[in-house]
């Protein structure tokens, strides 16, 4: 197993709390989530993320509303509910505790 | 060479200009995005979801007047990329959904509940089809009601291969 392949699993696993912390300073729609998580060099496709939104919605940690497009169909913008907020607060716990283990192993 | 279709999209009012390529890679990939969400109770939407995405692509070829072409139908489906569905919980092997009715859709002569006798016990519909009229007949048409009875209650299922793939894969705890 390449060092890629390695990464590319546990890159699969970033993508949810990636959506969860796109969507945390103001509602986007799945456009615009794409736009961010590009942005900070986490590019995905509406092929796995419309999946995901729906998942994290029926989890109820999204919840959406429709809003007119200037131009074309209108949009579902995605907000966080108390309880995804609450499970990215999580997630950025655990993740500072494993940055620090591998920052701090053997020393 | 100038054959052209038009593509519908949900969401999308307008249709949009295409060649008969781009009108079956889209195919294969929607078919290809259905079978994937199977299991996923938003898959419907999920897919309208995708169709909208795909037209959002398409708007500003089909300002440019020209109908999509299938090259350019590819490149914009592998940009909204193939579908990862999520599985929320992974589906226990061993027990299968098993027999069931319904009606089928692909090769109906009128409902399709014919097909679906015959998938359920692997008949020849063409029997299935001559025992029910005969027996209609005979019953001076009360079969008939039973039939539109079933119309009604039987879910319907789009192909026999379809059927098959429901009974048989493993059912999720």
């Amino acid at each position: 197993m390449s060092a890629d392949a390695k990464l590319a699993g546990l890159r699969r696993g970033l993508l949810e709390p990636l959506v969860l912390a796109a969507i945390e300073p103001k509602e986007r729609y799945a456009a615009e989530i794409l736009v961010s998580l590009r942005r900070v060099g986490f590019p995905a496709q509406e092929g796995s993320l419309y999946p995901l939104l729906s998942k994290l919605r029926r989890e109820g940690l999204v919840y959406h509303e429709w809003r007119e497009s200037p131009s074309g169909p209108p949009r579902k913008y995605f907000s966080l509910t108390g309880s995804g907020r609450r499970q990215l607060a999580e997630f950025r716990d655990h993740w500072s505790g494993l940055s620090r283990m591998i920052s701090t192993i053997g020393e | 060479m100038d054959a052209k279709v038009s593509l519908q999209l949900s969401g999308h009012a307008a249709a949009f200009p295409a060649t008969p390529e781009a009108q079956a890679s889209l195919r294969r990939y929607l078919d290809e995005a259905r079978t994937q969400l199977r299991e996923d109770p938003d898959g419907d939407e999920i897919v309208r979801d995708l169709e909208v995405s795909i037209g959002d692509r398409l708007v500003g070829l089909r300002d440019q007047g020209d109908p999509v072409t299938g090259t350019q139908m590819a490149a914009i489906l592998s940009e909204v990329g193939a579908i990862s569905p999520t599985r929320a919980q992974t589906p226990v092997h061993g027990a299968t959904r098993g027999r069931f009715f319904c009606r089928i859709t692909e090769g109906k002569w009128f409902g399709g509940i014919c097909l679906g006798i015959a998938a359920y016990g692997e008949f020849r519909v063409d029997w299935v089809r001559t025992v029910v009229l005969l027996l209609t007949l005979f019953t001076g048409g009360i079969l008939g009601l039973v039939y539109l009875v079933l119309l009604l209650v039987l879910p319907v299922v789009p192909t026999v291969r379809e059927y098959e793939h429901r009974r048989d894969e493993p059912q999720s705890s």
